[in-house]
């Protein structure tokens, strides 16, 4: 069978998913064919993270939350019994706010 | 491509390496924010399109992974794992606001969060973006978010979604044409 052209493939990929997905099976390299294709490019890459972009103090607002939260402040609680907080989770946790973090381990 | 996911991280106050394909017996729930929390929020976005609603299903998310810990066999890596219970978290959390009368889509974006970013950004192409991204079903728009942003392996993506990898690999394929096609200015 002769090797499919690029925008066949490309054609391919519009028409019924199953058939496309059975074409894969079988030329599993005509998928690596498409996977290169329909690589994205930088920009497209760049302009996803900031659609997807987290807040960079994230953590700390869901370290907040859960501290809030009575399943998560139990739940913290928990793995502060267990594992040891960090000073970090602790004054979330506790509002610790103005000790320095050598205050807690004395 | 390759798999460029990192198995192998530092749990906090762990003396050794943790690999994430194997129970994770020392991985403490700010470990699980740490490592995780901006994935399942990303994760999030793509489903329920909602920046506040997002940080409810991340925290319901951690506490669940937490709380679903002991149960964690290892039979697929930690990351793929807690992604799947953000995914279904983010599903069950979209379907109980659509049944509530005030409609996500309609509710406004939180001040200065959406906002800024997009300032900063690009106000003008990231909505052309988002435009596209919601020709997108959320399934695809959830794997493009593993796929491109998180740099999950397809193996890990089809084991996370639940989904065959043939699945997987073309609506991820069929997704990326429809953002090229549509955005084709951008590829310069």
């Amino acid at each position: 069978m002769s090797r499919m052209t690029d925008e066949k493939l490309m054609r391919l990929l519009d028409g019924d998913p199953k058939r496309l997905e059975k074409h894969f099976e079988e030329h599993p390299e005509d998928a690596d064919r498409v996977e290169t294709l329909t690589e994205l490019s930088s920009p497209m890459l760049d302009g996803l993270r900031g659609a997807f972009d987290a807040p960079d103090d994230l953590a700390a607002r869901v370290q907040a939350r859960l501290a809030g939260d009575p399943v998560g402040k139990e739940t913290m609680q928990i793995t502060a019994d267990l594992f040891g907080l960090a000073w970090r989770t602790a004054q979330v946790v506790f509002g610790k706010n103005n000790e320095s973090p050598r205050a807690g381990e004395n | 491509m390759s798999d460029r996911h990192e198995t192998v991280v530092k749990a906090p106050d762990s003396p050794t390496m943790v690999s994430l394909d194997a129970p994770p017996s020392g991985v403490t729930l700010e470990f699980l924010v740490d490592e995780f929390s901006t994935a399942i929020y990303r994760v999030a976005v793509s489903i329920v399109r909602d920046r506040c609603l997002a940080e409810d299903v991340v925290q319901e998310t951690l506490i669940k992974a937490w709380q679903g810990l002991p149960g964690f066999r290892g039979e697929s890596p930690l990351r793929g794992w807690v992604l799947r219970i953000a995914h279904n978290t983010a599903i069950s959390m979209l379907r109980k606001r659509r049944d509530d009368p005030r409609d996500p889509m309609m509710m406004p974006e939180r001040d200065g969060e959406i906002s800024l970013e997009r300032e900063v950004a690009g106000k003008a192409m990231l909505d052309e973006l988002w435009v596209v991204l919601d020709r997108l079903d959320e399934t695809s728009r959830t794997m493009i978010v593993l796929r491109e942003l998180e740099g999950m392996s397809y193996e890990d993506i089809s084991e996370a979604m639940r989904l065959p990898l043939p699945t997987v690999k073309t609506r991820l394929f069929r997704a990326r044409k429809t953002l090229a096609s549509a955005l084709g200015g951008w590829n310069v």
